[in-house]
């Protein structure tokens, strides 16, 4: 039998066990695997991992992937005339060309596959929250269940690669501190599976090893004895007869558990001081390239999903509603040299077949438009010109719906492909392919080795990993 | 589905309605997915052979009622649908043998193919579903119970073990687990040293009783318990989703003070569903996003969803878009609810799509009373408020009741707590309890009171079965009819074990988020004099009342120091609403309201400007106000009240757009001191809200912080949904939060340096004082000997903040037994 073959055969066992497990594990109102699906036919998985590198805010497709007719700047040009304010470069794919900037990037993309026909529905008001909790969860909020990140369904389906490990990891977002926090915090959960399948996050990969150690001040040797009491304490309690509950019983476990992980070697995966210091600094662009290089240690040590991000603030960062240009320079500085490092490093330490890199965001921007044609959606830029007379003028400030790049790499992707166009003018939207949030997650789902048709019963009806169950994976891209 | 199946549809179903939803809801072919049972086959079964093969037929012997029972019938092959006769018989040709008969439709060429396909997948099927409608379904009104009322035995005692034909079996719980179980159910916190030694020196028969009394007359320490079970059903928080576009409002004073006053549990739901003030908007309104939600979340259906899982135990979030597969409610029923909540006329929508049908308002079970489609929104609401809290409303009394069963007893009555359409497994004990509650006109304490007072809740925790078929049987754990397994161990929840920890290492913070006064009123009430005036527009204004205009009232003020509790005391005669610079913080939608809202929390330092709107102006082109700011004693700022300081303006109405409005403009003029109208005492409110401002400082509960990491990960939810259950496990993330969360971790040590800092004592009485504390008894000999040997005669700090942490890390700590 093969390695993937046997992994196969272990997922379906392990599908089968969940209907006993979810039970097992958790209480009444929680879900369990829907009565029809103990059979329910798993794709053959072509990734083990999953890196999410998240470029919140909403990152401009002519900025970065899908470069357009160059506007460079002057005084005087008109809006309309701006499509796209950087240069497009070659890549090592003959027929792709990305922006300027991204050049790290470029000599990469024969390792991966270019989407640049992902389209968003347009929710009326353009509101980076809801559009984010769509892409993380596949469903529009507000939902009367609390939907599961799609990283808590990999958690919930697959487990981690290593048992000690945490499955899914959330790195370089604050949940405190930032404007729609709570928003933020709609999405980043297990909801319906609980917190045993929700995110570990860790704001600030500097800090990552703080999360798995023991309190600070506290030595390994206390650490140990702490325990050791703790267990002999439990066994000698003169509530014996609950030594064999079930409830207690579980609980040990689950203190076992986080025993095991904040003293066993595995945490060293989260101490980017252990890193060597060459590779340490070819990733590091500051917290999102850090972020990047975690995460490739993190999937080396056994977790399942690891999202990066560059942070979502409302108004900073990708969320460019002036300065737009500079801004996105900034950004191309930011992420290109980590993103092709992480790219190479895992190809280089040969994980990059199984590993499945997505790079994304919740929508894209245009000069002009709101939106999609038709869209009766708000205009969200800070400054209404119709000709550029200073440089904040210059960018893409408005948000747009109908076509958006996404990048993969590895984990059964075709090598140097581009899937689904743009078209050449305004509107800039999708001509070719164009690709769904629900279908784009069926793709990763499907590589993932999980039916989009993958559902959980809560409170008497079926919740489904698509929306629905109804996403289709674009097996174009698949090698 | 092809287009030949949707022509058929069309040609020969009488159910087409069915239909559209089935297509609209499953767009999936159904080749190569698996079957999705309630969508697929439940709709063919139904339209094909239910008339004579389903719920009490059962035709030539043969039932599908449940899967075991087409299993028995030897029809169905299960893994082999060409092996199953049922598949022969379908698809005969012959008409002495095919079914349906002749004279039915035949089934369709897909759905054989369905149905195949079903079969050759062993059968898939819904848990606990079954075709028979008449195996259960509750009664419309409570029926009448018989008690013996001369015996000395607890009506629930009686109840009970005339069901299980025997007294309850667990042995009662020891005086140490009974007093921590108690406080834990009914005041959230571990019984202190005192409470401990109080109940120990109690030598009467009826110390349990007093016990129960004594923690239900400690009103905050009650109400700063139950806030979360509040909270969680009603979906309130101090943070959430929704806030920052003001698509939210928080009922927390209200609850607050209606948990301090125990607020019959019916005044309650009559002031949730159809509002005197924005104070109680909060639940039926739901949270508003921006921009388009789909049909099944707009405000009016998230009111039917909202009102008829939290009062009913209804699920309508199935029939919210289609009629529900799994019981009997009906899409037409949960928006029949939302039409009495909506400003419009309401369009049935199925899976999203318009239907073309309106939305009748309508009340769920027209025996018992009707709502007028006619009657304007807050008639219609107030309607629905009186329909739902009627008396002869079972299901309004059977739910509350077993949600508070199931929060003292860890498993309902009924389980799933939101599924009351399933049989209790005792119908006599939930219908005496919920007769008991409307009799004592909805007191909740006195419900409480009663369950507790039991032998049943008096008895001891079993454990549960270690095997995994007993947890697999978790659904039904303690509520086989004969098997009567007493009290479940509940797991503390993310409140109860903060609250443990702080009282246990006595760290809990003095401040709190929750907007709310805290306190009681008790029965003492020191006097305080009115100060404030009633004040009126000008003159000139009266004289000259315009169209579409009303009266704005203003006063700016400094706050130059922020204070730790502050209210407003407002009054008219006419419904008003309080903006606090620009921003929306209390509208009263009746005439002759006196308001006291805590305001403390929105008191920054530096410059503010509160307005009083009034809705228009009154008939007699006159409105008048009372206002006074109630603040502590030894606040720095002078507070202001309604005096001729005050500015009032005739103006159009200002902009408002989530819960701002824009500028007033004026012109402002100098109000003018009115007469205090004679009907409206403000007297007491003044008095009442200063004597709650001035309260001494209690220690904060973990229920009036806003949610963080820590609770989040312990499983305080995030309330945009509904919550009637918490997490009983325990999770791996979680553990290592308890390791080495760093707040908690601080919390520790501060604990153990407090403990070192206080009276010079042995290290065998500092086991046991932590002992006591944690888990209400002594340490046994062996406890006592492996720490005292473990601390030494010089307990070091990181000794003892070690002890602390291992304690509240047992599960004797974190589960309530």
């Amino acid at each position: 039998m093969t390695s993937q073959a046997s992994e196969t055969a272990q997922r379906r066992q392990f599908i089968k066990q969940l209907a006993t497990a979810s039970a097992v594990t958790m209480g009444m109102q929680n879900p369990r695997v829907n009565a029809s699906q103990s059979d329910i036919d798993h794709p053959p998985a072509t990734a083990d991992a999953c890196i999410h590198i998240w470029l919140g805010g909403g990152m401009a497709a002519p900025e970065t992937f899908d470069p357009k007719r160059y506007a460079p700047f002057e005084k005087g040009l008109a809006v309309d005339r701006m499509l796209s304010t950087f240069p497009a470069i070659d890549t090592s794919v003959d027929n792709i060309k990305i922006c300027d900037g991204l050049n790290n990037i470029a000599s990469v993309m024969d390792r991966g596959t270019l989407i640049r026909s992902a389209v968003q529905p347009d929710l009326g008001s353009i509101l980076h929250s809801r559009h984010q909790y769509h892409w993380h969860t596949g469903y529009i909020p507000p939902q009367t269940v609390a939907a599961p990140h799609i990283g808590s369904w990999m958690s919930k389906v697959l487990g981690p690669t290593d048992p000690v490990m945490p499955a899914f990891v959330n790195i370089g977002q604050r949940l405190e501190g930032v404007g729609e926090k709570e928003e933020l915090k709609a999405f980043t959960t297990g909801g319906f599976f609980g917190s045993e399948f929700g995110p570990m996050n860790l704001p600030f990969p500097a800090d990552a090893a703080k999360a798995v150690s023991p309190p600070p001040g506290m030595t390994a040797g206390r650490f140990a004895n702490r325990d050791r009491l703790l267990k002999r304490l439990v066994d000698q309690s003169p509530q014996r007869e609950f030594m064999s509950d079930f409830h207690q019983q579980s609980m040990m476990r689950s203190l076992d558990r986080a025993y095991q992980l904040l003293s066993s070697d595995k945490r060293q995966a989260f101490d980017l001081q252990t890193e060597p210091e060459r590779s340490f600094k070819q990733y590091d662009t500051g917290r999102f390239g850090q972020g990047c290089l975690l995460a490739r240690r993190l999937v080396e040590a056994g977790s399942r999903f690891v999202e990066v991000t560059t942070e979502y603030v409302p108004f900073l960062h990708w969320d460019t509603h002036n300065s737009g240009h500079d801004t996105v320079a900034r950004l191309h500085r930011e992420i290109d040299r980590p993103i092709a490092t992480l790219i190479r490093d895992l190809e280089d330490r040969k994980l990059l077949d199984r590993t499945l890199v997505i790079i994304a965001s919740e929508f894209s921007r245009d000069a002009i438009m709101e939106g999609k044609p038709g869209s009766n959606a708000n205009d969200q830029a800070t400054f209404k010109v119709d000709r550029v007379t200073e440089k904040k003028h210059y960018g893409l400030h408005r948000h747009f719906t109908g076509g958006t790049s996404v990048a993969m790499f590895g984990g059964g992707v075709k090598k140097g492909f581009l899937y689904g166009a743009t078209a050449p003018e305004r509107p800039l939207l999708a001509i070719e392919n164009p690709v769904t949030v629900t279908d784009l997650h069926a793709t990763i789902m499907t590589a993932m080795g999980i039916s989009p048709r993958t559902a959980f019963d809560i409170e008497g009806r079926p919740f489904y990993v698509t929306a629905d169950g109804n996403g289709k994976a674009v097996s174009e891209i698949f090698a | 589905m092809n287009n030949h199946l949707i022509l058929r549809v069309f040609n020969f179903s009488k159910d087409i309605q069915r239909w559209l939803a089935l297509l609209a809801c499953s767009l999936v072919s159904h080749d190569s997915l698996a079957i999705d049972f309630s969508h697929q086959i439940v709709p063919i079964l139904r339209k094909h052979c239910s008339k004579c093969h389903a719920d009490l037929e059962a035709k030539g012997g043969f039932s599908f009622n449940t899967k075991s029972l087409i299993l028995e019938s030897g029809a169905v092959e299960s893994g082999d649908s060409d092996a199953s006769y049922l598949m022969e018989l379908i698809s005969s040709t012959d008409p002495e043998q095919q079914m349906p008969p002749p004279e039915f439709d035949r089934v369709s060429d897909d759905e054989l193919q369905l149905l195949s396909k079903w079969i050759d997948e062993d059968l898939p099927w819904t848990d606990g579903f079954s075709f028979a409608k008449t195996t259960f379904q509750p009664s419309l009104s409570l029926r009448k119970v018989e008690i013996d009322l001369d015996s000395v035995q607890h009506p629930i005692d009686q109840l009970i073990a005339q069901q299980t034909n025997a007294s309850p079996k667990n042995p009662p719980a020891s005086d140490h687990e009974f007093v921590r179980r108690a406080s834990l159910d009914l005041v959230g916190l571990l019984p202190s040293l005192d409470d401990l030694k109080r109940f120990q020196l109690n030598k009467s028969d009826a110390k349990r009783a007093e016990l129960i009394d004594d923690l239900l007359s400690r009103d905050i320490d009650y109400a700063e318990h139950w806030l979360t079970f509040w909270n969680d059903l009603l979906r309130n928080d101090y943070t959430g989703t929704g806030f920052i576009t003001g698509g939210r409002t928080q009922i927390t004073d209200w609850l607050y003070r209606s948990l301090i006053k125990n607020k019959p549990y019916d005044q309650m739901v009559r002031e949730l569903i159809s509002p005197r003030s924005s104070t109680s908007s909060g639940f039926a309104a739901g949270i508003e996003w921006r921009g388009e939600v789909s049909a099944g979340q707009t405000i009016p259906i998230q009111f039917s969803q909202s009102v008829c899982q939290s009062f009913l135990g209804i699920n309508m979030k199935c029939a919210s878009c289609h009629d529900s597969f799994v019981d009997q409610w009906k899409l037409s029923d949960a928006y029949a609810i939302a039409a009495i909540y909506a400003e419009e006329p309401l369009e049935l929508h199925r899976c999203d799509k318009p239907t073309g049908i309106m939305a009748e308002p309508r009340w769920l079970y027209p025996d018992l009373g009707s709502i007028d489609p006619q009657a304007n929104k807050s008639t219609r609401l107030d309607q629905l408020g009186e329909r739902m809290t009627d008396d002869r409303n079972a299901a309004f009394s059977r739910t509350i009741v077993n949600r508070i069963w199931a929060q003292l007893f860890g498993h309902g009555i009924v389980e799933p707590v939101d599924a009351m359409h399933l049989e209790p497994w005792n119908q006599d004990l939930l219908d005496y309890l919920a007769s008991r509650l409307t009799d004592s006109d909805y007191d909740l304490k006195h419900l409480i009171r009663l369950i507790t007072t039991s032998q049943a809740y008096g008895s001891r925790v079993l454990p549960d079965g270690v095997t995994e078929s007993a947890s697999l049987d978790h659904s039904q754990r303690g509520v086989s009819a004969d098997q009567w397994v007493g009290p479940r161990s509940k797991r503390m929840t993310a409140e109860q074990f903060i609250d443990a920890v702080w009282t246990l290492t006595n760290q809990a913070p003095r401040r709190w988020d929750a907007p709310v006064l805290r306190g009681s009123m008790g029965s003492t009430e020191t006097d305080h004099a009115v100060s404030g005036q009633w004040i009126s527009a000008t003159e000139d204004q009266k004289s000259n009342p315009k169209d579409g205009k009303s009266f704005a009232f203003r006063k700016n003020f400094k706050v130059t120091e922020r204070m730790h509790s502050a209210a407003w005391v407002i009054a008219s005669k006419e419904p008003w609403s309080v903006y606090l610079d620009r921003k929306h913080v209390v509208s009263v939608y009746e005439n002759d309201q006196v308001q006291t809202i805590p305001i403390h929390d929105r008191l920054t330092k530096g410059q503010h400007e509160v307005v009083i709107m009034f809705r228009g102006t009154s008939d007699a082109g006159d409105v008048s106000l009372f206002f006074e700011m109630h603040q502590p004693e030894n606040a720095t700022d002078t507070p202001i009240q309604s005096d001729s300081s005050w500015q009032v303006s005739l103006t159009n109405k200002p902009s408002r757009r989530e819960g701002r409005i824009g500028k007033i403009n004026g012109p402002w003029e100098s109000a003018s001191i009115g007469n205090s109208p004679s009907d409206l005492d403000v007297h007491r409110a003044v008095v009442q809200s200063h004597q709650l401002v001035n309260q001494p400082r209690r220690s904060s509960r973990a229920a009036l912080m806003k949610n963080d990491d820590l609770m989040l990960a312990l499983g305080r939810p995030n309330r945009d949904q509904i919550v009637t259950s918490r997490p009983s496990q325990l999770t791996m993330l979680e553990s290592v939060f308890l390791a080495n969360h760093q707040v908690l971790a601080s919390t520790l040590r501060k604990g153990a340096e407090s403990l070192l800092a206080s009276s010079p004592q042995t290290t065998e009485k500092l086991v046991e004082d932590i002992f006591l504390k944690a888990y209400s008894r002594q340490p046994t000999e062996s406890e006592s000997a492996l720490f005292v040997s473990e601390l030494g005669d010089q307990p070091s700090l990181e000794s003892v903040e070690d002890l602390l942490w291992i304690v509240c890390m047992t599960p004797e700590f974190l589960l309530i037994r």
